[in-house]
């Protein structure tokens, strides 16, 4: 079934909370279940916890793969990430379709380690930035959930 | 009341009088009352020995001077009387001023005493506690079972209640979040558009469902 509804392009203050609450989320799952694994590491073998140490010390490295993975998987499915479903934006392709894997895991990878990038959307006229422009996609709000400015009480949340 | 007389002088007013009284206003009267009479028969001996349009006019004028001076004292008395008088009034009105404070301070000591040992009384704790007992107590029993009986027969309302009021906090909270985040959008599209001096924005394409 295809919804066809007019749509606004997502700014870049909603994009911004949207990522945060993301990446709030992930660094939390991140942290909780380093800790829980060094904790088993440590019972099993000192072998298995000095490679936990090190898996957690990287995790300049590993916490954005594993954002890439975490927002990859929810674009895919879903169109949107729980912090997207919270603002009310989703991402779809240029066509207003829903974007394809190679796609997601692109923008996912783009964003998740070169987030400075997404400030193209600034000066971009479809707020677009680079990781969009790359994957072809644009961040769009739901038109039936988004409320206008100065709106205090919209629709309902599904 | 002792009026004393002088012969009068040519040219030269002369009458005195003392007057003594209970009242200082009735004094001044009567003061000023024996001076006119006291200038009229000086003026009638005057005009007797000496006579002459000379001495009438000097007369007059003397006599005009005396009923000056008179009425100026009559004045000044009255004038302190009034301010003994309005002395006399604020001291009084002071007084009762204090007395009422101190009776109404009074009042109060003894009405908080009164109440303290009544409340405080061994028959008023056993009434009271006979009323709660007989009254009170029941009461509360019988409508506590009936609300556990409601919520152990009918446990979706009290549930359906504490959903309602859930969902009504997230959604507020999520509202709240969106209409700030739509607002941030809107003043940053306004600050760029004004920058780069660029259009509206384009309407997105149609979005479907994934």
């Amino acid at each position: 079934m295809t919804a066809a509804v007019a749509s606004r392009h997502a700014g870049l203050v909603s994009r911004a909370i949207a990522y945060l609450i993301d990446a709030v989320i992930v660094a939390g799952f991140f942290a909780v279940g380093t800790a829980v694994v060094s904790l088993v590491a440590s019972v099993v073998s000192a072998r298995a916890y000095d490679l936990t140490r090190g898996f957690a010390s990287a995790y300049l490295v590993v916490l954005p793969a594993v954002l890439a993975i975490y927002c990859a998987l929810f674009w895919s499915l879903a169109g949107r990430t729980p912090g997207m479903a919270l603002v009310g934006v989703r991402v779809v392709n240029t066509g207003g379709r829903p974007v394809s894997w190679p796609a997601a895991l692109v923008r996912a990878i783009v964003l998740a380690y070169l987030p400075l990038l997404a400030l193209w959307a600034v000066v971009d006229r479809r707020h677009q930035g680079l990781h969009d422009k790359l994957s072809r996609t644009v961040v769009i709000q739901n038109p039936d959930l988004t409320p206008a400015p100065g709106d205090r009480h919209p629709a309902r949340v599904p | 009341m002792t009026t004393t007389v002088e012969p009068p002088v040519a040219g030269e007013p002369a009458a005195t009088g003392d007057a003594t009284g209970e009242s200082i206003v009735t004094g001044v009267a009567r003061r000023s009352t024996s001076a006119a009479m006291t200038t009229a028969g000086a003026v009638r001996d005057v005009l007797i020995v000496v006579g002459g349009a000379g001495v009438w006019r000097d007369v007059a004028l003397g006599a005009a001077c005396e009923a000056g001076d008179a009425a100026g004292r009559w004045f000044g008395d009255l004038r302190r009387a009034d301010a003994r008088r309005r002395a006399r009034t604020a001291v009084l009105a002071e007084r009762g001023a204090r007395e009422r404070a101190l009776r109404r301070r009074r009042t109060t000591d003894a009405v908080d005493s009164a109440v303290s040992a009544v409340a405080g009384s061994s028959i008023v704790n056993r009434v009271v506690d006979a009323q709660i007992e007989r009254i009170l107590r029941p009461v509360v029993l019988t409508v506590l079972d009936e609300v556990l009986t409601v919520l152990e027969q009918q446990p979706e309302r009290i549930q359906a209640v504490l959903h309602g009021q859930r969902n009504s906090m997230v959604d507020e909270l999520v509202a709240r979040i969106r209409a700030g985040a739509a607002t941030g959008d809107t003043a940053v599209e306004r600050l760029t558009s004004r920058m780069l001096r660029r259009g509206p924005e384009p309407v997105a394409a149609p979005a479907g469902d994934p």
